[in-house]
């Protein structure tokens, strides 16, 4: 048996910063590896209806054909009921995926957190002591902060110096520091940002259009690992729907507000794509793989969504042309088990 | 000092402006800075405790806050009800102005729990307003060219348009 294997551990860089660019990310791979098939690959086909378990509730999906609305419901605590009012804001981590090959619907559930860098997190918790150098995490030097605090004393131990490295290597961050607006005037960035993170999800599209600062910080892996510490992380369920002309578009649904959000419009060549694997990886990336295309055949082809910039991106092609194979996620990496293949341009195939 | 009990000591802090407070020492616990400052001293604190960053409007309202989720505290039947009504009371009794303040306040004498209510109060003022809304409140400056802001107003354009029917 053969089975292909992405690893998306080594891409955990580019996940952090900014080097992410439309091509995908730059590290990660495909590996051809000899495994007995993942048994998970097999239990996701079994599962046929429950879409998605957040702590003790499921969540169903059903339709009575392809073509009708989606209906969501939710069973809570073995009493089935239809009202999601009872839900408490989802914090745990989870990805669960379904994937039927007859009917279609694929669900999953991608919190836009990450668990990669909790250490950086230390030094930007709005916890600060009596001496206000402490206040100054971040980017400001202790004499920028007399801007926002009124008084006359700024340290009670003015012999501490705020840094142990020489003054020198400072300009270049001071000068970068001086030239940014603050995130809220009037605030300190880590005030400011204790503040945003507070801010429910369904609004982070709007934050991103106030500045540039408020784009990366609400785009930054940073943002969404604070979020996740403070356990005000929120977490939504992603649906599938295909429509009667066979064309596949993503659905977010928030649990706590209720509402249902369109994603962006899937890329083209996949956008009428069957028997396809979905999965989730690192938390925030909603991967699309394989399939079938109803005019070329199998495709080998992988694409993801970035749920913290919300957009699509292309990642390296599978070794092989898939559909309608077993998949899972195990330790962040995801298997594909072999499926079909099937090429309408039989001279194309090459393995 | 005035107001001392035998049952509770009293602590008494100084504002920038050199007003005295009077404050029990069960209540400057939660006030992370004092307690700290109380900490290292061995013997009884008596003279006031100096807090450089503070003005006396900020800390009135941070005692007056204190004091009052101490007394809901203490009263466990009817507690969440009236904190929920005082905090509510207390988020709309401020302007912009004085949240920030009152932020700044709280940061540096360390009160986790007013200081997370402060911060949720802003995220709130966020929520359910325009982008202009947020621009303006906050005084930031809006750094897009318009062709730019187009570009990603247009690419979340799906998103304003609400859930499509079928």
């Amino acid at each position: 048996m053969r089975v292909a294997l992405a690893d998306a551990r080594r891409s955990r860089n580019a996940c952090g910063g900014s080097r992410e660019t439309a091509g995908g990310c730059g590290e990660q791979g495909w590996d051809t590896v000899q495994y007995p098939p993942p048994r998970a690959a097999i239990a996701a086909v079994l599962h046929l209806f429950v879409v998605a378990t957040v702590r003790r509730c499921q969540f169903f999906l059903s339709s009575d054909s392809l073509s009708s609305p989606i209906n969501l419901s939710l069973f809570l605590n073995q009493s089935v009921s239809l009202c999601l009012v009872t839900l408490s804001p989802i914090v745990v981590p989870l990805s669960f995926q379904h994937n039927y090959h007859h009917s279609f619907y694929h669900c999953t559930t991608a919190s836009s957190t990450t668990t990669t860098k909790v250490t950086k997190i230390a030094s930007l918790l709005v916890d600060t002591t009596a001496c206000l150098c402490r206040v100054d995490t971040g980017l400001k030097t202790v004499a920028g902060v007399k801007r926002y605090v009124p008084g006359t004393k700024l340290c009670l131990r003015p012999d501490i110096k705020p840094s142990i490295h020489p003054t020198r290597n400072k300009p270049a961050r001071g000068d970068r520091s001086r030239n940014q607006s603050p995130l809220l005037p009037g605030l300190p960035d880590d005030l400011a940002i204790a503040c945003l993170i507070r801010v429910p999800r369904v609004e982070h599209r709007k934050l991103r259009l106030v500045c540039k600062r408020w784009y990366h910080l609400l785009t930054s892996n940073f943002f969404y690992s604070l979020r996740k510490s403070h356990e005000v992380a929120e977490e939504w369920i992603y649906v599938i729907k295909r429509d009667r002309d066979g064309k596949i578009s993503w659905h977010a649904f928030d649990p706590v507000y209720q509402l249902w959000q369109p994603l962006p419009p899937i890329p083209k060549e996949y956008s009428a794509a069957l028997g396809f694997g979905c999965a989730v990886l690192s938390g925030c990336h909603l991967y699309l793989f394989g399939g079938k295309d109803p005019l070329k055949g199998s495709m080998k082809r992988v694409i993801f969504y970035i749920a913290r910039k919300n957009k699509w991106h292309r990642a390296p092609d599978m070794l092989r042309r898939w559909h309608f194979f077993g998949s899972c996620v195990i330790n962040n990496c995801l298997y594909v088990a072999a499926g079909e293949n099937e090429d309408v341009h039989r001279s194309k195939e090459s393995s | 000092m005035s107001g001392i009990s035998d049952t509770e000591r009293m602590i008494t802090l100084k504002t920038v402006e050199g007003t005295l407070f009077d404050v029990k020492s069960s209540i400057a616990k939660d006030i992370k800075t004092v307690q700290a400052f109380i900490d290292d001293s061995d013997d009884d604190v008596t003279s006031p405790i100096p807090l450089p960053n503070v003005f006396t409007r900020e800390l009135s309202r941070i005692l007056d806050y204190l004091n009052n989720h101490h007394r809901f505290r203490s009263d466990i039947e009817k507690a969440d009800e009236e904190m929920a009504r005082y905090d509510a009371e207390f988020a709309k009794s401020m302007s912009h102005e004085e949240l920030k303040a009152l932020i700044l306040a709280a940061n540096y004498l360390n009160v986790k729990d007013l200081l997370e209510f402060l911060n949720q109060t802003v995220a709130d003022v966020i929520q359910n307003k325009s982008v202009e809304f947020v621009r303006n409140f906050f005084g930031i400056e809006n750094d897009y060219t318009p062709e730019e802001e187009e570009k990603l107003r247009n690419e979340n354009e799906w998103a304003f348009n609400g859930v499509e029917q079928d």
